[in-house]
C-alpha cells in the first residue's frame, strides 16, 4: 500500500514539472510515517563466519530496541494460550537465555534452548523444524506459539511509534513484529569467554582446563567434530546414543525428514555458556555437566542411526575416560562461559 | 561426504604447456558441485592431475575464509591445525550390527595426488570435465582397507596413509566437449 502511494506521489510530482512549476503542495508533504532508522553494525569474532542478514531486514538500533522490548513484554502473549508470559519467562539472560530451574523444563519435558549466536543458525528448535532464517522461527514463536493478536500492539499507546521508528511506517503487522525480533536475536552474540581470550593469547588456561581442551579437540574426547569451533556447534543434527528406541518427541529430526537415519537425531546445541544452561539434552535428562561427561564416557547406546562419529576407534561407542579426564573436560567446558554476555545491560529487560 | 580438491593440472600434449587451475574447491556430497575453471587454452591434452586436500599454504588454521563449511572442516589446533582434507562417514555391518565409520584424512603428508592419463582435446567452445570419485576404490586399491579395524582414521597416521594411497587411484574423469 505504502509503496503504491509513494509511486503516485512521484508521478504527480513529475507532472508538476512538466506543467511548468505549478507545484502541487500535497505532493511535497513529507511522509508522516517515514523515519531514518540508525544502521547497526553487528560486532563479532574475526573467525566467525559471516551471519546471514536478509536484505529486507537490515539491523538498526531502533529495530533491535523494539525487538528487545517485545521479547521482554508479557503483552506479547496476552491474546494466546500462554497469557502472562514473555519470551524472557523461559529464556533468562543470566542463564544464557535458558530456564534456570534444573529439573523443571518448561514445556512437558522439552528442554529450553539458549539464545546465543543464533544469527549463525540455519535450523531452529531441537528437531530443526523451523528455519532457515530467524524471521521464519520468529513467525513460529509469535504466531503459533504465542498466537499474538497484533491488535494489542496496534492499540497500544507506545508501540506504534516504536514501529514507526524501526521501520518508517505507521503500520503494525505480524511480519514487522517478527522482523524486529529477528534483529534482536542477531544482536545476541557471545564471543568473549575465557576460551576466546585464551585463543587470542590474552589469558592462560589452568592446567586442568588445558588438559580438558586437549581432550575436547583430539580423538581422545572427540567432541570437536560436532561442537566445532568457533560457534561450538556444527549446526547439524546427530543421534548421540542417548536412547536405543525412539518414540514420541524422542524421534527428533526424523519427525521432519522421515529419514530413518535421522531417528533420535537432534540439533547440536552450542556449548558456549554451557555451565549456565542446566539441565542438559533435548529432554533435560542430565542435571550437571559431570553427568553429561559420564554419558559420553560410558553411557552411549547402540542403534542403527547412531552417528558414525560416536563409534570410536576399535568400533566401541564409549570413551572410557578416567575420573581425572572427566574432571578436566568439565573444567574446560566452564571456560566457555561469557560473563559479559550474561551481564550486558544492553541485553537485559528494558522495563 | 566432504572433501577439498586443488591443483587441477591439464597436461599439455606434445610439449605444449600444462594448464593449472589452483582451486581449492570444497565438495559436499549433498550439494551440486559445479565449478567454473575459467578459460582453458584450446588444444590437445594428455590427461589431468588433481590433488585431494589442501596445499600446505592453505592447510593452516583459519587460512580459508570463515564460511560455515570451512570452519566445520577445521583440523583442531591440538592435532596440528589446518583442515580435514576429507570426511567420509557412514555405516557398515559388523557382525550384523550397523556400525559407524568416519574416514577422516588430513595433515600435509597425506595430500592425495591423482594422475589420470587419458588424452582429450579442448575446442574453442565451452567444455565440461566430469570428475568421478569411485568410493569403492577407497577400500581396495592398492591396500585392502578393513573397516572392522580401521573405522576411525583421524588419530592414526598409518590408517590415513592407507586412505591417501587408495584415494589416489579412486578418481576417473570424462571430458565432454
Ligand atoms: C514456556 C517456555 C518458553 C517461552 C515462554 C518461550 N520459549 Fe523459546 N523455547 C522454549 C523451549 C522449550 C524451546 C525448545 C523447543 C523445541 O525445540 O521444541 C525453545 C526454543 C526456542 C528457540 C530455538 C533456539 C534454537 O537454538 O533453535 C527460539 C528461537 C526461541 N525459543 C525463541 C523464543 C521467543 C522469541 C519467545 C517469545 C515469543 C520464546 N522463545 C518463548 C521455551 C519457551
Ligand atoms: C556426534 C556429534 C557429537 C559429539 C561427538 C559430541 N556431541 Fe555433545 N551433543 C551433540 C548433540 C546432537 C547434542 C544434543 C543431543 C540431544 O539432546 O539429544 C549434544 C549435547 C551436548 C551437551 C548438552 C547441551 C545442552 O545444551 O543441553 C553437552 C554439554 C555436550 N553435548 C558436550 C559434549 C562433549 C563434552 C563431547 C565430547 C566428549 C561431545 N558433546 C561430543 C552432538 C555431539
Amino acid at each position: 500500500m505504502r509503496s503504491r502511494a509513494a509511486l503516485l506521489g512521484i508521478a504527480v510530482a513529475a507532472m508538476a514539472v512538466w506543467a511548468g512549476c505549478r507545484k502541487d503542495p500535497a505532493a511535497e508533504m513529507p511522509d508522516p510515517c517515514a523515519f531514518p532508522a540508525t544502521p547497526f553494525q553487528l560486532d563479532y569474532h574475526a573467525f566467525f563466519p559471516d551471519p546471514v542478514i536478509p536484505a529486507d531486514n537490515p539491523m538498526t538500533v531502533e529495530g533491535i530496541e523494539l525487538g528487545r522490548r517485545l521479547y521482554y513484554d508479557p503483552l506479547l502473549s496476552s491474546s494466546g494460550p500462554l497469557a502472562g508470559k514473555s519470551c524472557s519467562s523461559c529464556h533468562f539472560q543470566e542463564h544464557a537465555f535458558t530456564v534456570p530451574d534444573p529439573g523443571v523444563p518448561a514445556i512437558g519435558n522439552t528442554n529450553v534452548m539458549s539464545h546465543c549466536n543464533l544469527a549463525w543458525a540455519t535450523h531452529f528448535l531441537w528437531d530443526g523444524s523451523a528455519g532457515p532464517t530467524l524471521e521464519d522461527v520468529m513467525r513460529y514463536e509469535v504466531e503459533e506459539f504465542f498466537r499474538l493478536d497484533v491488535g494489542v500492539l496496534r492499540n497500544h499507546p507506545e508501540y506504534p511509534e516504536l514501529f514507526r521508528k524501526a521501520f518508517g511506517t505507521c503500520e503494525v503487522t505480524l511480519p514487522l513484529v517478527e522482523k524486529a525480533m529477528a534483529q534482536w536475536f542477531r544482536r545476541l552474540t557471545s564471543a568473549n569467554s575465557k576460551f576466546d581470550r585464551f585463543l587470542k593469547n590474552e589469558e592462560a588456561l589452568s592446567p586442568g582446563e588445558w588438559r580438558g581442551f586437549q581432550l575436547f579437540f583430539t580423538e581422545a574426547g572427540d567432541c570437536f567434530h560436532c561442537h566445532s569451533m568457533p560457534l561450538m556447534t556444527d549446526n547439524g543434527f546427530h543421534n548421540i546414543g542417548l536412547d536405543s528406541v525412539f518414540a514420541g518427541q524422542g524421534v527428533g529430526r526424523y519427525a521432519v525428514t522421515g529419514n530413518p537415519m535421522d531417528l533420535g537425531a537432534f540439533k547440536t546445541p552450542t556449548l558456549r555458556n554451557i555451565a549456565l544452561t542446566a539441565p542438559y539434552m533435548h529432554d533435560g535428562r542430565f542435571q550437571t555437566l559431570e553427568e553429561v561427561v559420564d554419558f559420553y564416557s560410558a553411557g552411549a547406546k547402540h542403534s542403527p542411526s547412531l552417528d558414525p562419529i560416536m563409534t570410536k576407534p576399535g568400533t566401541g561407542i564409549t570413551l572410557g575416560m578416567t575420573a581425572q579426564q572427566k574432571a578436566d573436560l568439565v573444567a574446560f567446558l566452564h571456560t566457555l562461559t561469557d560473563e559479559a554476555f550474561v551481564t550486558d545491560t544492553a541485553l537485559a529487560s528494558p522495563f | 561426504m566432504e572433501y577439498y580438491l586443488c591443483n587441477l593440472v591439464l597436461k599439455g600434449a606434445g610439449g605444449t604447456a600444462d594448464h593449472l587451475v589452483a582451486g581449492p574447491w570444497y565438495i559436499n556430497g549433498a550439494w551440486p558441485n559445479t565449478f567454473d575453471l575459467g578459460v582453458v587454452p584450446a588444444g590437445g591434452y594428455d590427461g589431468i592431475s588433481v590433488d585431494l586436500g589442501l596445499p600446505p599454504a592453505l592447510n593452516q588454521t583459519n587460512a580459508l575464509p570463515p564460511a560455515m563449511e570451512h570452519v566445520n572442516m577445521a583440523w583442531p589446533i591440538p592435532m596440528g591445525g589446518g583442515y580435514h582434507f576429507m570426511k567420509f562417514e557412514g555405516h557398515f555391518l559388523l557382525q550384523g550390527q550397523p556400525t559407524g565409520f568416519a574416514m577422516h584424512l588430513g595433515k600435509d603428508q597425506n595430500l592425495v595426488h591423482c594422475e589420470l592419463s587419458q588424452p582429450f582435446t579442448v575446442g574453442i567452445d565451452q567444455g565440461k570435465l566430469a570428475l568421478v570419485f569411485n568410493l569403492n576404490e577407497v577400500f581396495r586399491d592398492p591396500h585392502t582397507y578393513d573397516l572392522s579395524t580401521g573405522n576411525q582414521s583421524m588419530g592414526s597416521d598409518s590408517l590415513m596413509a592407507l586412505l591417501r594411497d587408495n584415494c589416489s587411484n579412486a578418481f576417473t574423469f570424462q571430458f565432454l566437449p
